[in-house]
């Protein structure tokens, strides 16, 4: 009897009373963020119970996936090359008329394949990655074609990166596909910049950090906000992990230029910036933060009246850390603005660094710990990854005067390692106060 | 989930078709105006190769534009701002009659309209975009436009480089071709 028979024997077969059980219990512990969805569902493999499937074939799925997706982007890529390489020979309509036809098989092949037969999920998912990018390599085969300007009257490169956004956005959440959704964002975040680009040639770094800031805060309470609608639409929840990360890159980005020595003061080459001097231009500037502060509200109004749980006071404590960092994000605005003329005074400059060193140090911590409570490797990464680069970027910034450099690291050290010892000293009162089960309680399970 | 997969394709699709319906018809129907330029050919990453080209009126006196706040003085107060140069068509260039902020002033008999916008400026003079500074090249005539270029630089007698646009109702321009003594590249 091979491994997997005996498994799903000893789990009462795919139907018997301790399969529902395995089924209800992996289900909870993917909610409770015991466990990730794919290790559930390897472990419904492994006894039978995930459609045929075996964990073998599951591992052989993920990574057909993996490299379906890989080479969608690499043909993707080469067809916006080929695109760009002009063709003169062939008449525009039919230039375009091509690429409607590969952007039409590529997504109805990629359909059929993943969501209707189901035969081929992961070539299937990647056709259709496919369709998308190929709709927005058509977007600027058009835009190629008229000549179209960058920083023109209408704006109208940037506008090409907008139109893709919109295209694939609702794509994303029709088949909650979190890869659609990847290039939704990706396109979406080059509309934002190029437009900003365009506008606000000479944004000084302290607005950009606090726009940045702003822009991050709102994707990572849009995140949440699909989280906390997940375990009612488990379709959405699959979307939260692109929204959080991208908000985390833009938080920690917006921070790390924040914890650099900066000026406080606008330049003489953007003093007439309409950014600035118009109430719209101030408004742009602040939209993301003032959305973020009301999605943020939003979630821990529906935390606070939806969820009563224990677990659940993480995701409040999630969306007031967002509200305090949109408002740190407007703090930084008024900071810079109102002191835009005359500048920051010296030991102002020498706080507000300081202050943007500790606080990115914090959201680091923050960010890691929200990883591995969440089980997302994405995320623990991300937070290590910034640690390291603001490590070493504090390292050469001080390297000059190394006592201090090295006594402000010992500093940061003990703060760190105090941190643990007073984590580590609750966890044991926590275990202290808990009662040892009794052997009945052990055998809760069939 | 098939309906809606369907229908957001199909607008993709729709999209597609409309836009290059919507320049052909600006192309077709614009008047025509042909812009002195000096071009030169940097790569854009989305887009290849282009002639990034500049115009006789790309760079503007703020001094002498038609509804500028007096008290302004420096260009920068404008950046952002929308602009039109008032045109009359002729050979080998149309030659620019006037520019005016924000609003197109009232239709003149030989006069077409142009809109740009501001986008850098200081002291006496600024910078404007109209949405017309790239002529995108086949790959394969990179070398061509290279040769152009080098004309443009060294030789005794310049070349006369022009681009023929389409300007809609609305002021907004689109390159139809560009022409080199009057005459249109081959690409």
């Amino acid at each position: 009897m091979s491994e997997t028979e005996d498994s799903k024997e000893q789990a009462g077969g795919p139907h018997g009373p301790s399969a529902e059980w395995l089924q209800r219990e992996t289900a909870a512990w993917v909610s409770e963020g015991l466990i990730r969805a794919e290790q559930a569902e390897m472990l419904l493999a492994r006894y039978g119970m995930a459609g045929g499937e075996s964990t073998r074939t599951l591992r052989w799925r993920q990574m057909a996936a993996v490299l379906g997706a890989l080479g969608a982007l690499l043909i993707g890529s080469g067809i916006i090359l080929v695109m760009a390489s002009n063709w003169e020979q062939i008449p525009r309509v039919l230039r375009l008329a091509i690429l409607i036809a590969f952007t039409l098989a590529s997504y109805f092949a990629g359909y059929y394949l993943a969501y209707e037969k189901k035969t081929y999920p992961g070539v299937g998912k990647a056709l259709v990655l496919l369709g998308s990018l190929l709709f927005g390599a058509s977007i600027f085969l058009i835009g190629q074609m008229y000549h179209i300007s960058g920083a023109g009257g209408a704006q109208e490169y940037s506008a090409g990166f907008f139109w893709w956004f919109a295209g694939t956005l609702p794509l994303a959440y029709v088949l909650s596909s979190p890869l659609q959704l990847v290039v939704a964002l990706a396109a979406g975040t080059m509309w934002v910049h190029s437009t900003w680009i365009d506008r606000c040639w000479a944004l000084p770094a302290e607005l950009y950090c606090s726009w940045a800031l702003g822009f991050g805060c709102l994707l990572a309470s849009i995140g949440l906000m699909h989280r906390m609608a997940g375990s009612a639409r488990p379709r959405l929840a699959s979307l939260q992990k692109c929204y959080t990360t991208l908000g985390v890159v833009f938080v920690l980005g917006a921070l790390y230029g924040l914890s650099f020595r900066l000026e406080w003061k606008l330049p003489s080459y953007a003093s007439g910036m309409s950014v600035l001097s118009t109430p719209g231009g101030a408004a742009s500037l602040l939209a993301p933060t003032i959305a973020a502060v009301l999605v943020s509200v939003w979630n821990l109004w529906k935390g606070a009246t939806e969820r009563q749980e224990e677990r659940e006071r993480a995701v409040e404590a999630e969306a007031g850390a967002t509200i305090l960092l949109a408002l740190l994000a407007a703090g930084v605005f008024w900071l810079f603005v109102s002191h835009s003329s005359r500048g920051l005074f010296a030991p102002g400059i020498a706080l507000a660094r300081i202050s943007g060193n500790v606080l990115l140090l914090a959201v680091e911590i923050a960010v890691i710990a929200l990883g591995w409570r969440r089980l997302e490797t994405g995320l623990v990464n991300l937070g290590l990854l910034a640690f390291f680069i603001h490590l070493m970027t504090r390292y050469f910034d001080v390297f000059g005067t190394l006592l201090k450099g090295g006594l402000a690291f010992i500093g940061a050290g003990i703060v760190l390692v105090g941190g643990g010892w007073l984590l580590e000293s609750a966890r044991r009162r926590l275990l202290q106060t808990m009662t040892p089960p009794t052997p009945g309680q052990k055998e809760a399970a069939p | 989930m098939k309906k809606w997969f369907a229908l957001i394709v199909g607008l993709q699709v729709l999209f597609l078709a409309g836009q290059m319906a919507h320049y052909e018809m600006r192309l077709a129907s614009g008047e025509t105006l042909r812009l002195r330029v000096v071009p030169y050919d940097p790569r854009s990453l989305m887009m290849g190769q282009y002639m990034n080209l500049q115009y006789d009126i790309s760079r503007v006196n703020p001094g002498k534009v038609h509804g500028a706040p007096q008290a302004r003085t420096d260009a920068d107060d404008l950046t952002g701002r929308v602009l039109y140069a008032a045109m009359r068509p002729g050979a080998p260039a149309a030659r620019a009659e006037g520019f005016w902020l924000d609003r197109m002033p009232p239709r003149k008999p030989g006069i077409v309209y142009l809109q740009g916008r501001i986008v850098w400026g200081h002291d006496a003079a600024m910078n404007v975009d109209y949405g017309l500074e790239r002529y995108y090249i086949p790959e394969r005539r990179t070398r061509e436009a290279a040769e152009l270029e080098k004309q443009l630089a060294s030789a005794s007698r310049k070349p006369v480089v022009t681009a023929e646009v389409a300007v809609d109702s609305r002021g907004r321009g689109l390159i139809r071709r560009v022409l080199v003594d009057g005459k249109p590249i081959g690409y």
